[in-house]
């Protein structure tokens, strides 16, 4: 629905034909500068990127404005800062002489590093730091420079809400080169709200609490299960909201182990509103045959969890056959979690391996009775009902689904989705 | 029912109440004003005229998407809205201030009962945001002198300071 109407706005846009009004009358009282910084910001927010950097050069007030559009979000590469054939020349240089050369060789991203740091007032306009490619190791003489632009840039964005980091570990075996990006030390600017890690690090787990304390937003994008450590203790507070955290159980020996360090860190974080998991898990093990299992595991991880109100519970099979796994698509498996967890207001589980329903808690009014009943997201309901609008019949409508997407891609339980959608006007849990 | 607004320059309008409601700063006025007029110091006739225009005109408009935070930065306006909001530059400025200071909203939030807090962040086709999005329009594909032509605004970097601000921004040409 998105795509239709960006479409449309892009099909529909007159700006390019808009004529423009003559210029200000030179005794005009109300002027462009005349507006509030809000309104200002407004207006830059609306411009499109090239065009806040011509406003930067306007004059100074408009330079103070549009700074906030241009610098709002910054992505930084360390891994690419200076080209490699440079690398070996860094030993005795100061880290203004590695940004220049950072400059000097052409890269265009060196120039927003300079930029950004050229002035507190760009710092100070940052909102999302994303950071790709680390360095790679922290005590080479490259990777001390990179890391230390990195460091100066988060600890000097005073206004900083969310930040995204790489993988921070480095996966050679010297043990005195841990990490790929070293964040120890940082002050952390308290405005920090959000934080996305791509992957925790596999050895001695970095101190992130000064990070990750007071934040109420987290996403894990993969953490490694340590099992020689037995515990998941990465300094988190009772501030969080929401968590997103995908973990690897893939090790055989221990599941049993990983699933009782998951639920002993997720039953501390008792603030919880939104909550996101997923476990990759090895079907050979005994504890986990079947895909059920999982989820009485999530099921029973959540009841704790008083203020949850959205759930999100996924699971990938190691080794398994998703062929011979159980139908996702029962309704019990809702009811399940709905059960353990009264309050939730919005359920995404699998209803194959590769797609997801998101179902949502509606009252209806029966005669003069209110009853809870759950139902799927009525955007996927509406997706899937115009294909049936357009073939009518469930048989059609995989027929022309595979013609349209091809072979290759499985349109699975597409007959039973739609009996079940329609089998009598409502979702489960009725 | 209706109610009366007295601009800054002394001129009576009599305005629906339900279209009237749409003007958050005017609502909490006509919770304590009973049956006297309400006065807008801050708003003249000729704009208050334009702000009404556009409330009339969009009455009956369909319930916006309700906006979390992730803005679109499309800048379409509509063929109505464009006719509205073509103005010299001097009215453009007024109906922007003066649907910020009214606090705008749409009307079916208004007989939906949503609260201020979602209306202001979900609203985003009031007169206020056309104007600043027609600002955006304006705006688009042209030099910083062009701009300071377009708005009668002095340069008053130094040469040096100007030299200066064009290299930190380099790294933003042609993005």
């Amino acid at each position: 629905m998105g795509d239709e109407l960006d479409l449309w706005n892009v099909l529909t846009n007159l700006a390019d034909d808009y004529q423009t009004p003559e210029a200000a009358r030179p005794e005009a009282s109300t002027v462009l500068l005349s507006l509030p910084n809000e309104l200002l910001l407004k207006i830059i927010n609306y411009s499109k990127f090239s065009d806040a950097r011509s406003l930067a050069l306007v004059c100074k007030k408009l330079n103070a404005m549009a700074i906030y559009r241009l610098y709002a979000t910054v992505a930084l590469y360390p891994g690419q800062f200076v080209p490699k054939g440079l690398r070996s020349k860094l030993e005795k240089v100061s880290t203004e002489e590695f940004l220049r050369l950072h400059a000097d060789a052409g890269y265009r991203r060196g120039g927003l590093v300079g930029g950004l740091l050229a002035r507190q007032a760009h710092l100070d306009a940052v909102r999302t730091l994303i950071i790709s490619d680390p360095p790679g190791s922290c005590v080479s003489d490259y990777g001390r420079h990179a890391n230390a632009i990195v460091r100066e840039v988060i600890s000097r964005a005073r206004g900083l809400r969310h930040i995204s980091l790489p993988s921070m570990a480095n996966y050679t075996l010297d043990p005195e080169n841990t990490l790929a990006l070293d964040l120890r030390g940082i002050q952390f600017p308290a405005s920090l709200k959000s934080v996305c890690i791509a992957q925790l690090p596999l050895g001695p787990t970095t101190d992130l609490q000064p990070m990750l304390a007071n934040i109420s937003s987290l996403d894990i994008q993969g953490a490694l299960f340590n099992y020689d450590v037995g515990i998941f203790d990465i300094g988190v507070g009772l501030s969080l909201r929401h968590l997103n955290c995908t973990w690897d159980l893939g090790d055989v020996k221990g599941t049993i182990l990983g699933l009782d360090t998951i639920h002993n860190f997720i039953r501390a974080l008792s603030n919880l509103k939104t909550l996101a998991i997923t476990v990759y898990y090895n079907t050979t093990d005994d504890y986990i045959r079947t895909s059920s299992d999982i989820f009485d595991f999530y099921a029973d991880v959540i009841k704790p969890l008083k203020s949850l109100r959205k759930l999100t519970a996924l699971r990938f099979m190691l080794g398994g056959d998703y062929d011979r796994d159980e139908l996702d698509l029962e309704p019990s498996r809702v009811l399940r979690f709905t059960k353990a967890h009264p309050s939730l207001e919005q359920l995404t589980l699998p209803i194959t391996w590769w797609t997801n329903v998101t179902w949502k808690r509606c009252i209806q009014l029966e005669e003069d009775e209110e009853t809870v009943v759950w139902l799927p997201d009525p955007a996927i309901h509406s997706r899937w009902r115009i294909w049936f609008d357009m073939y009518t019949i469930p048989e059609l409508v995989g027929q022309r689904m595979h013609q349209f997407w091809g072979s290759e891609r499985r349109i699975p339980s597409i007959v039973d989705l739609q009996k079940w959608f329609y089998r009598d006007g409502k979702g489960p849990g009725s | 029912m209706s109610i009366t607004i007295v601009t800054s320059d002394n001129e009576q309008f009599c305005v629906e109440k339900l279209v009237a409601q749409r003007i958050a700063l005017i609502e909490d006025m006509v919770e304590n004003a009973g049956d006297r007029p309400i006065p807008l110091p801050n708003v003249t006739a000729s704009v208050l005229r334009k702000i009404l225009e556009y409330c009339e005109h969009h009455k009956n408009d369909p319930l916006p998407p309700y906006d979390d935070g992730s803005r679109s930065r499309t800048t379409h306006i509509s063929e109505w809205d464009q006719k509205f909001i073509t103005v010299d530059q001097e009215m453009l400025f007024e109906i922007i201030l003066a649907a910020n200071y009214l606090e705008m909203k749409p009307l079916l939030y208004v007989r939906l009962n949503v609260p201020r807090v979602q209306c202001l962040t979900a609203c985003n086709a009031v007169a206020g945001d056309i104007g600043c999005k027609t600002v955006a329009n304006m705006i688009k594909g042209k030099s910083p002198e062009e701009i300071r032509k377009l708005f009668n605004i002095v340069n008053n970097f130094t040469p040096e300071e100007e030299a200066q601000i064009r290299k930190e921004a380099e790294w933003a040409e042609d993005r």
